[in-house]
């Protein structure tokens, strides 16, 4: 396998395509309202290949499934619950403009920002 | 009848510009606007040292500009109504052209404040004939006669005096800052949004305080144009602050004011720091001139 060779770069996609996509929850994670009405996540965390292997030779079994905990501020709380696998990103934004009575292009920020965040950790995944 | 234009001043330059475009890049002395998506206008304008030229200037404010293709820019007849709208300013034409793009302006010298400005208008088929344009042309100005200089951008809006050199801002989502300064004050403006999720979990004060930051204990409540504030005054400077600058000791002096303004869920706040004792009307004379621009 050659571990250097260039790999293609992912398919540019549009702005338009890209308010289009529905934002999907990830089935692995648990989300638990607390007394104070925010969200916390919880979610699994893989390990890295040589770290899992590292695990399995000096501690003889396979290592556990680790998990990490994130708690939602009021604001990330509101926009994960409109994250229902039926809202697209341009619906949640002009929803979330309009119930926090915000201009169009600080919520547009704002959601694609937390949105791209939530993406990098793998707790939501887009459907065109 | 519809409002169909929006007014942006910044940092001494101020127009009109259709309602349907949006700020999409802003520097201290660099504004670029989208319609649609798509790029719409880019003005950027700068002080003169010595005397002014149109190609000096032109290649100048286009200088490490890696999407304008200076080597292609040429010479273009302003059309007679830009002439008109533009008569105060001493103008010269400019256009490029590309493949996928092309833009036409003018660099512009203004003789009463002796600064240039550049503009360019991207896709001039589609907004040559728009009435918004003119507007746009007619209203431009870099400076006032009042001399105070005007801000409006995004949705807040103030106007401060001349003296006040822009020094920071930032724009992130729910949290708008603009810090200016003279040789005597340090001011800083704050807009926060949005208010419902921000003073969720506590009050304005505690908010305030954090947010500032200054000490709950220092806040008092009070109001501002019939909205809930908190204000945390500067110290009495007759006893203690005379001797301190009697041994050279000066210490900053602070005065903010935040408040809540329910109907529009935003929070703004003002945080004024000098050397010098505040005159007594000095927090009312910043507060009455910077309000929210929900046009």
């Amino acid at each position: 396998m050659n571990t250097f060779a260039k790999q293609n770069p992912l398919p540019r996609i549009n702005k338009q395509t890209a308010l289009a996509a529905i934002p999907v929850q990830n089935s692995e994670v648990t989300a638990v309202t607390l007394a104070s009405g925010q969200i916390l996540i919880r979610y699994p965390v893989t390990l890295r290949p040589w770290l899992a292997k590292w695990f399995r030779r000096f501690k003889g079994a396979s290592p556990q499934i680790r998990s990490r905990k994130i708690e939602l501020d009021p604001i990330g709380t509101d926009v994960w619950q409109m994250i229902d696998g039926k809202r697209t990103v341009q619906e949640i934004i002009d929803e979330f403009a309009q119930i926090h009575q915000l201009p169009t292009a600080e919520s547009e920020s704002a959601i694609t920002q937390f949105l791209r965040d939530l993406g990098k950790r793998g707790l939501i995944g887009m459907q065109e | 009848m519809a409002l169909t234009a929006k007014q942006i001043a910044w940092n001494g330059l101020q127009f009109s510009i259709p309602i349907t475009w949006e700020l999409a890049w802003i520097d201290s002395h660099h504004l670029t606007f989208d319609s649609h998506g798509s790029p719409a206008l880019e003005i950027k304008w700068a002080p003169i040292k010595g005397r002014y030229s149109h190609r000096a200037q032109l290649k100048k404010l286009t200088k490490g500009h890696k999407t304008h293709p200076s080597k292609t820019i040429s010479n273009w007849q302003l059309p007679a109504t830009w002439k008109q709208a533009l008569a105060k300013y001493s103008c010269q034409g400019f256009c490029w052209q590309t493949d996928s793009a092309s833009g036409y302006g003018a660099t512009l010298h203004c003789p009463v404040c002796n600064q240039a400005v550049i503009f360019q208008i991207f896709d001039i088929n589609k907004h040559l004939s728009d009435p918004h344009l003119l507007n746009f042309l007619k209203t431009l100005a870099d400076h006032r006669e009042d001399g105070f200089i005007a801000w409006k951008v995004f949705d807040i809006q103030a106007l401060l005096p001349k003296s006040l050199r822009l020094n920071h801002y930032q724009f992130k989502p729910g949290n708008h800052q603009l810090a200016l300064v003279d040789k005597t004050i340090k001011v800083r403006l704050y807009r926060w949004a949005p208010a419902s999720a921000l003073l969720a979990d506590a009050g304005l004060a505690a908010f305030a305080a954090k947010a500032l930051p200054v000490s709950a204990e220092q806040l008092n409540n009070t109001s501002i144009q019939e909205y809930p504030a908190v204000e945390m005054r500067p110290p009495d400077v007759s006893g203690w602050y005379r001797q301190m600058v009697r041994w050279g000791i000066k210490p900053a002096l602070k005065w903010s004011l935040v408040w809540h303004i329910k109907t529009s869920n935003r929070i703004l706040g003002i945080s004024l720091e000098s050397k010098k004792p505040f005159q007594p009307d000095q927090m009312t004379q910043f507060s009455d001139n910077f309000c929210l621009n929900l046009s």
